[in-house]
């Protein structure tokens, strides 16, 4: 885990959400699928003191500029907005890459990811790491509408099959995401399924996974505000190797964790920063 | 920039406060611990108490509200995480959250003769079940009672400091009791309480009884310092609250503070320690001032005529 000061090379409207390409010639080469970045928001003298989040989209070794780093952002609060709104050559003050990445099969399985808005960004760099495994990929990807769908085209790509729901049918079937499960986890046999979205999604994955003898794999929905182990508001209720439960932090033992891990009897707590400040309680 | 706080010397007047980086690990990874003035661990507690409280957090306009969890037992930072913050070279004062007089002073008495504890640090913010619950730092009589009996039991070498909230009523006679018992500084402030309602349901958020850290309360913290230090000159000051940034801490020294901590600076920015300490050096080498010390208290001085 490093800090840089990243420089923004590009930036892209995808539906609803921003691309954002930047330089971080530090953190790009230790990226692995699965982990995060966190950025500070709002400039040196924002009121804003959380820092936000994001799971890393791609990570490109080498460029025209060294290393980058492509994030999806939902522009849904005043920091992801404030983010949103970089351009070009702008410097964003970035640590990662943050937490563990997702365990890979030894043998070539049957993979199943999916994913909801833009969180399903951070499931395509895995996706191409199976590949390289010689493991089938299977995708399915979900969102309240085809404007909040991310990566329809790149997991064409990558995929033995693509699933697409919307929940007003503005894209492929209607409905949730989950809704395919069963059908595309029995045509492609899987072994493993990876999931990044929700709390809602991911507890339905576990458990359809679990229920059909598939290990599962989960990207954790937590809001990280540090992203460097001190604010315990990645806090992610889960079982220990002792077989008890505990509290454990997503920046540091996430923000992938296995499905038959994580515990449902408490709510995910870091979900309130989201939840408050889409209420616009604290402006940059 | 040496300061001391009692007798424990310290290579910066820059420390990372209670709780806001963990153990260190993490911040190791971005900065050497050797370079902190020191580094003051989560509140210790005897018992493990995973489930009774959901660690939470929400930002605020410049603070964060975050609900209080029990911090590691002592047992595992004796265990894995002091031997290791030893090897780091890093400056340790342990903070102990004790939930009545004898936990703390049986919390003070496991770490007696332990390496690399270079002060203990009470957080009597907490409840102490021995009084209904009532935070130890609401009572002089609790407060002195829970510092006199970790004196006792604590190497003279180690320092003592009883940490104090800024916006308790009798804030200069619990500080004064404190000192009486033996505290040899006094940690101003921890956070202090705050609420959320959520906009939409107009109910209290998850965070509905937090503690609201951040430059939001350091106009607080700094006016808690002032007031301490105009009453009791010979105590030294541990200050927390707010510090971003070089100009912040210098306004802690120049209120009393013999060193300062940095928060929720670090959680936002986890290099920010360093930035603080080289800003304040370079403003103390603009004023054409030798050494920290020659800031502090100024505020009380009357500016001086050229
Ligand atoms: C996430 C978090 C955890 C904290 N944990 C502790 C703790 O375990 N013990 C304690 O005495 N204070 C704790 N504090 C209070 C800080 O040590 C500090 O005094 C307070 O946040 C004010 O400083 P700041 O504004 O720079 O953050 C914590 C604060 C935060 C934000
Ligand atoms: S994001 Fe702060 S501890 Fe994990």
């Amino acid at each position: 885990m490093i800090r840089e000061s990243a420089q923004v090379a590009a930036t892209r409207r995808v539906g609803e959400y921003t691309v954002l390409t930047m330089t971080a010639p530090g953190i790009a080469p230790l990226a692995r699928p699965g982990q995060a970045v966190t950025f500070a928001v709002g400039g040196a003298q924002s009121s804003l003191l959380a820092r936000r989040g994001c799971a890393i989209f791609r990570a490109q070794e080498r460029g025209v500029y060294g290393g980058t780093l492509e994030i999806v952002v939902d522009a849904g609060e005043p920091g992801t907005r404030w983010l949103a709104e970089r351009r070009r050559n702008d410097l964003l003050d970035v640590i990662g890459p943050v937490g563990r990445g997702f365990a890979l099969p030894r043998d070539p399985v049957s993979c199943l990811l999916i994913g909801a808005g833009w969180r399903s960004a951070g499931l395509f760099g895995l996706a191409e790491a199976l590949h390289a495994r010689g493991c089938r990929v299977d995708i399915i990807l979900g969102a309240a509408t085809a404007e909040r769908l991310f990566g329809v085209l790149e997991a064409r790509r990558e995929s033995a099959t693509l699933t697409v729901l919307t929940e007003d049918g503005s894209m492929g079937a209607r409905g949730q995401a989950t809704d395919a499960l069963d059908e595309v986890m029995a045509r492609g046999d899987t072994s493993v399924v990876y999931a990044s979205g929700p709390a809602g999604l991911l507890r339905t994955v576990a458990e359809r996974a679990r229920e059909r003898g598939a290990v599962s794999q989960l990207i954790v929905d937590v809001s990280l505000a540090c992203g460097s182990g001190g604010c315990l508001g990645c806090a992610v209720w889960v079982t220990g190797q002792d077989g008890n439960p505990r509290w454990v932090r997503a920046c540091v033992e996430g923000p992938t964790f296995r499905g038959d891990v994580l515990r449902w009897d408490r709510p995910h707590p870091a979900a309130v920063l989201t939840s408050l400040s889409r209420d616009g309680s604290a402006a940059p | 920039m040496r300061t001391s706080l009692g007798s424990l010397v310290l290579s910066s007047p820059v420390l990372v406060a209670a709780g806001c980086a963990g153990t260190g690990r993490e911040l190791a990874q971005l900065i050497p611990l050797a370079h902190l003035g020191g580094l003051v661990t989560p509140s210790a507690v005897l018992h493990a108490d995973a489930g009774s409280v959901s660690p939470q957090l929400a930002e605020t306009p410049s603070g964060l509200l975050t609900a209080r969890v029990p911090g590691p037992t002592l047992a595992g930072l004796l265990g894995d995480d002091l031997p290791w913050l030893a090897r780091q070279r890093a400056t340790v004062i342990v903070s102990l959250g004790g939930q009545s007089v004898d936990e703390f002073e049986l919390l003070a008495q496991q770490l007696r003769g332990v390496a690399g504890v270079s002060g203990l640090e009470l957080n009597l913010a907490g409840p102490d079940l021995d009084a209904q619950g009532t935070p130890f730092e609401e009572s002089p009589l609790r407060a002195s009672a829970v510092t006199a009996r970790v004196r006792r039991v604590t190497p003279s070498h180690v320092p003592v400091l009883a940490r104090l909230s800024a916006h308790i009523a009798d804030l200069v006679e619990v500080a004064r009791a404190c000192m009486t018992a033996g505290a040899d500084a006094l940690s101003l402030s921890g956070s202090i309480p705050g609420m959320l309602l959520d906009a939409q349901t107009l109910r209290p958020v998850p965070v509905h009884s937090g503690w609201l850290s951040g430059p939001a309360i350091r106009p607080v913290g700094l006016r808690a310092v002032y007031r301490v230090r105009a009453a009791l000159p010979a105590l030294p000051i541990l200050a927390a609250g707010g510090v971003m940034t070089g100009p912040d801490a210098l306004q802690y020294l120049a209120a009393g503070a013999n060193a300062v901590c940095v928060g929720t600076g670090a959680l936002r920015d986890p290099l920010a320690p360093i930035t603080v300490h080289n800003a304040l050096a370079a403003s103390l080498a603009e004023r054409r001032l030798p050494s920290a010390r020659d800031i502090m208290g100024c505020a009380h001085a009357p500016i001086p005529a050229r």
